[in-house]
C-alpha cells in the first residue's frame, strides 16, 4: 500500500516525469466543434497547435473530465489498496475539481483527499512533481497532503501570451480582463494569484516582456525548482531557460503546454513556474 | 373618430382631446421613462406625466358629461392636475394646464385662436412656476410650441399641427442646451412628454393617428450612455429627500410661498392658486418644509422619497459603485482626446487635460486627486513644465500622493503600463519610476522661428524633430524629420515605434509615415494612434 498522486492534464508535466513518479493524469477534453479529443491521448500537442493555427477550424473549447473518468481512476487505485492525493487546477479556472469532488462522493470509503492548488499549467505541474516525490520517498498520506497544500502556496507563475485573442475567447481571464479593450498594443505579463489569472505588468514589446520575466525571476529567486512554460522553441525560451538554471539547483523542467492550456493561452506563450523551498 | 374634425371644440370635446393626449403619453410612457436623465435620474417622467394627466381627467370638479363650457372643463382639468401632480415633470405639466385654463377663461368653446391663446398662456405659466428656469427642458419645448403658433390663424387642427412641429424642433434642440442630455445621448424626457401630449391632441382634432417617433434609446434605460460626467453633474442635486405636498387654505400667496421654499431647499417648484399650493423640493431635511406648509393651511398628499437611495439604485443599475474608495489610483495629465483616452484605457482613474502649452494648476491636479478617491495616488505629469505643480499638489496632500516625474507622454504611458493595482504602494512607485527609462521619446513639430540649435540650422516653418528633448533634425516635411530623428535613435529589429499623431495631422500623412518607417528600418514594428495633441505633428515613443 502506498500514496498515489492523481492530477489532471492541465499540469503539463513532461511524459517521462509522469511515468517515473507513477502519477496518474486524468485528461480534460478539447473540442473542435462537435469533435472531442482527450488531451494528450487522442490529440497530441503538435496536432492540436497545427489545427489551432490553421485558421480553418472553429475556435476550440475545453471540458473538464467526467465524474466517471475520476471514479474509474480512484476506484482502480483504491482497489489496489492505495491512498489517493488528487492535486488539481484552480477551482476558479476549471470545473475539474467539481468532477473530482463528485467522484469522491461516489466512493465514501476510499482514503483520499483533493487539493485545489489554485494554479494551472506547469505551476500545477511543479506542485504535482514535488508531491509525488514526497509520496515516493515513503511519506505518510497526511504528510503528502500537507506537502501538496504547502507547495501550492509556495509556487508562482508568470507568463506572456503572444496574443490576447485566445485568453479573451476562452474567458478564463479572471481579473486580467482589464487588459483588453485599449487601442494601444500591449504585451501583458500575467500571473496566477488567488486561483485566478491576473495582470502583473504590461509592456509594449516581446523583447521587453522577456526581459521583465528575467528581472522578476532574479528578484524572487533563488528557488527549489523552476520550469519554463512554453509552446515551441526559440531564442526567448533558451534565454529564459539559461537564466532560470542559475536560480535553482536542479534541472529546469520543460513544460510545453498541452492542448487544454493552449486553448486558453494560444500558441507562442512563454513563461515560468517558480517553486520556493 | 368618425365624421368631420370638431372645430371649434365644445367642453366635452375639449375633455376628450385632453384624454387623447393622455393616451399618447401612456402609449409612450416607457420610452419617455427611458429618456429621463434630468434633473433626477429616477426614470419615471413618463409615468409621472401620465398620472398627472389621469388626475386631471378624473378631477372631481369636472361638470357632468354633456354640460360645461370649455372654460369650466379646462379649469376643472387644471385643478385635478394640480392636486394629482407627481414629480417635477408632472408638477410643471400641471402648471401648463393651469395656464391653458387661464387662457381659455370665459370661453364657451375653443377655436384655433383660443388654442393659440391657451398654448401661449401655458408656456408663460410654466416659466413662472419654476424657481430657476432651465433651458433644454419641457419649459423650452412648451415655449417652442407657443412661439410656433404665434400669429397662426386657422382651425384647431392647423394650430396644433404647427404647435407639434415647433415643439418637436425645440425638443430635438434640447441636447444642445443641456450638455448633460448630450452626454447621455437623449432629448429631454419631459419635453418628449409634451410632444406626445400635443400629438395626441392633434390626433383627436384631426381624427387621424399621428405617428410619434421617439428618437432616443428605445426599449431600455437611457443610462447606457450616461457618463461619469453626467453623474457628477447631478450628484449635487441628488442628496436628501424629494419632498412634495399640497397646502389647502384660503388667500394663499403662491409667490411668497415660492420665495420661502426657494430659500429652504433646492430644485423647488411651487405652484397653485389662492386655495391650493403644491410644493416640490429637494431638501436634506423635509421637516421645516412641512412645518411651513402646516403654518399656511391644511397639508395634504405628502410624498417624501429618499433620493440618496434612488441615486444609489441608479448608480447600481448603471454599474457605478457609490463612492468606492480604491487603495491605489493614477492621475495623469495628457494633451488631446486620443491620449486622454489611452491613459483611461490603461487604468488611469482621472486624466487632466493639459501639456506643453496648457499646464494645469496645482488646484486642478488636487481636484483630480480628490476625485480619484484613493488611499494612495500616483501622479503622472507627463511634461517637465507640470512636474512642479504636481509636486506642489503632492505636498498639499501629505504623503498620500507620489509624483512619478514623467517628462513626456511615452514615459507616462510606460509608467502607466507598469502600474498594478494588486501590488502595494511602494512596489508600484518603484515599478513605475523604473519604467520611465524604458523608452526614448521623440517629437515632431513646426519651427516658429529661425535659429540654430544643437548644430541644426532651423528655418521658421520647417518641420523639426527632437529626440529626448534635443533638436536633431529640421526638414521640409514632418515625415522627413521623423525618419531623420529615428535614424539617430539606433533602432534594432524588434523595437517598437509608436506614433501618436496630433489634432492637426492629416491621418494620411501618419499612415505614410508608418509605411516609411517599416521600409527604412526592417524588423521594427510601428503602432500609429490618434493622440489628438495640439502643436505636435507626432509624439513618438521608441522602445
Amino acid at each position: 500500500m502506498s500514496v498515489k498522486i492523481v492530477t489532471d492534464s492541465t499540469s503539463d508535466l513532461p511524459e517521462e516525469i509522469v511515468k517515473e513518479l507513477g502519477v496518474t493524469v486524468v485528461p480534460l477534453s478539447v473540442f473542435f466543434g462537435e469533435e472531442a479529443y482527450k488531451d494528450g491521448i487522442e490529440i497530441t500537442r503538435e496536432e492540436f497547435f497545427k489545427r489551432l493555427t490553421s485558421g480553418n477550424d472553429v475556435h476550440p473549447h475545453t471540458s473538464q473530465p467526467s465524474v466517471e473518468d475520476f471514479v474509474a481512476v480512484y476506484k482502480e487505485l483504491t482497489d489496489q489498496g492505495h491512498e489517493v492525493v488528487s492535486v488539481h487546477v484552480s477551482d476558479k479556472m476549471s470545473g475539474t475539481m467539481n468532477s473530482a469532488r463528485l467522484a469522491q462522493a461516489e466512493m465514501p470509503d476510499a482514503k483520499m483527499t483533493l487539493v485545489d492548488t489554485g494554479l494551472a499549467a506547469l505551476a500545477l505541474g511543479l506542485v504535482v512533481k514535488f508531491t509525488a516525490e514526497a509520496a515516493a520517498a515513503g511519506k505518510s498520506f497526511e504528510e503528502v497532503v500537507a506537502v501538496a497544500r504547502e507547495t501550492s502556496e509556495k509556487t508562482h507563475c508568470y507568463f506572456m501570451p503572444a496574443t490576447l485573442e485566445f485568453l479573451q475567447k476562452g474567458g478564463r481571464i479572471g481579473k486580467a480582463s482589464a487588459i483588453f479593450g485599449g487601442l494601444l498594443s500591449i504585451k501583458p505579463i500575467l500571473t496566477i494569484q488567488d486561483g485566478e489569472v491576473r495582470p502583473f505588468t504590461k509592456v509594449r514589446t516581446e523583447a521587453k516582456a522577456v526581459a521583465r520575466l528575467l528581472e522578476i525571476a532574479t528578484a524572487e529567486g533563488p528557488f527549489a525548482e523552476v520550469g519554463v512554460i512554453h509552446e515551441g522553441e526559440g531564442p526567448s525560451v533558451t534565454l529564459l531557460m539559461n537564466h532560470l538554471k542559475a536560480l535553482s539547483d536542479g534541472p529546469v523542467v520543460s513544460g510545453q503546454i498541452g492542448s487544454v492550456v493552449g486553448v486558453h493561452t494560444g500558441p507562442g506563450v512563454i513563461g515560468m513556474a517558480l517553486r520556493k523551498a | 373618430m368618425a365624421g368631420s374634425p370638431p372645430n371649434p371644440l365644445t367642453g366635452d370635446q375639449y375633455r376628450q382631446m385632453v384624454a387623447t393626449g393622455a393616451r399618447y403619453v401612456e402609449k409612450h410612457a416607457d420610452e419617455i421613462n427611458a429618456l429621463n436623465v434630468f434633473p433626477v435620474p429616477d426614470g419615471d417622467t413618463g409615468i409621472n406625466m401620465l398620472l398627472t394627466l389621469r388626475a386631471a381627467n378624473e378631477s372631481a370638479e369636472l361638470p357632468p358629461i354633456g354640460t360645461g363650457t370649455v372654460a369650466e372643463v379646462s379649469a376643472a382639468l387644471s385643478r385635478g392636475a394640480l392636486l394629482g401632480a407627481r414629480g417635477n415633470s408632472g408638477v410643471i405639466f400641471s402648471q401648463f394646464m393651469k395656464g391653458i385654463a387661464e387662457g381659455l377663461a370665459g370661453a364657451e368653446t375653443c377655436d384655433g385662436a383660443d388654442m393659440v391663446t391657451a398654448l401661449t398662456a401655458a408656456a408663460a405659466a410654466g416659466y413662472q412656476a419654476v424657481g430657476t428656469p432651465v433651458e433644454g427642458t419641457m419649459l423650452t419645448v412648451m415655449r417652442g410650441a407657443a412661439e410656433g403658433v404665434a400669429g397662426v390663424t386657422g382651425s384647431n387642427a392647423e394650430v396644433l399641427a404647427k404647435a407639434l412641429d415647433a415643439a418637436s424642433v425645440a425638443l430635438a434642440y434640447t441636447p444642445e442646451q443641456l450638455p448633460i442630455l448630450k452626454e447621455a445621448g437623449v432629448v429631454d424626457a419631459g419635453g418628449q412628454g409634451v410632444v406626445a401630449f400635443l400629438a395626441g391632441s392633434l390626433a383627436y382634432v384631426t381624427g387621424e393617428d399621428v405617428p410619434l417617433e421617439i428618437t432616443a434609446p428605445l426599449g431600455g434605460m437611457a443610462g447606457a450612455n450616461v457618463s461619469q460626467a453626467f453623474l457628477e453633474h447631478t450628484e449635487d442635486d441628488m442628496y436628501g429627500f424629494c419632498t412634495q405636498f399640497v397646502v389647502l387654505g384660503e388667500g394663499l400667496d403662491v409667490d411668497a410661498v415660492r420665495e420661502q421654499v426657494g430659500a429652504m431647499a433646492a430644485s423647488t417648484v411651487v405652484i397653485g392658486d389662492d386655495r391650493t399650493v403644491r410644493v416640490h423640493a429637494h431638501a436634506e431635511n423635509p421637516g421645516p418644509l412641512l412645518s411651513l406648509g402646516v403654518s399656511l393651511g391644511s397639508v395634504d398628499q405628502i410624498n417624501i422619497q429618499n433620493m440618496d437611495v434612488q441615486h444609489q439604485q441608479f448608480m447600481a443599475l448603471h454599474g457605478y459603485t457609490q463612492d468606492e474608495r480604491s487603495a491605489l489610483a493614477v492621475v495623469a495629465v495628457a494633451p488631446g482626446d486620443g491620449l486622454m483616452r489611452l491613459f483611461r484605457d490603461q487604468g488611469a482613474t482621472q486624466v487632466v487635460g493639459g501639456g506643453q502649452t496648457m499646464n494645469p494648476s496645482s488646484a486642478q491636479l488636487l481636484d483630480a486627486i480628490k476625485r480619484a478617491n484613493a488611499g494612495h495616488t500616483y501622479l503622472l505629469p507627463n511634461n517637465p513644465n507640470i512636474i512642479l505643480a504636481a509636486n506642489q499638489a503632492a505636498e498639499l496632500t501629505g504623503d498620500s500622493v507620489t509624483v512619478i516625474p514623467s517628462r513626456n507622454i511615452p514615459q507616462g504611458i510606460a509608467a502607466m503600463l507598469a502600474f498594478n493595482p494588486d501590488l502595494d504602494a511602494e512596489a508600484n512607485a518603484a515599478a513605475m519610476e523604473s519604467a520611465l527609462t524604458d523608452v526614448q521619446s521623440g517629437e515632431v513639430t513646426t519651427a516658429v522661428r529661425s535659429t540654430t540649435l544643437n548644430g541644426v540650422s532651423i528655418v521658421e516653418g520647417q518641420a523639426i524633430a527632437l529626440l529626448d528633448g534635443v533638436v536633431v533634425a529640421a526638414t521640409a516635411t514632418p515625415n522627413d524629420a521623423l525618419i531623420a530623428m529615428l535614424a539617430g535613435a539606433e533602432l534594432e529589429a524588434g523595437n517598437l515605434v509608436t506614433l501618436y499623431w496630433g489634432a492637426d495631422t492629416p491621418g494620411r500623412i501618419a499612415s505614410e509615415a508608418a509605411g516609411a518607417i517599416e521600409a527604412r528600418f526592417p524588423g521594427v514594428e510601428v503602432d500609429i494612434l490618434e493622440g489628438g495633441q495640439p502643436h505636435y505633428t507626432y509624439l513618438v515613443s521608441i522602445e
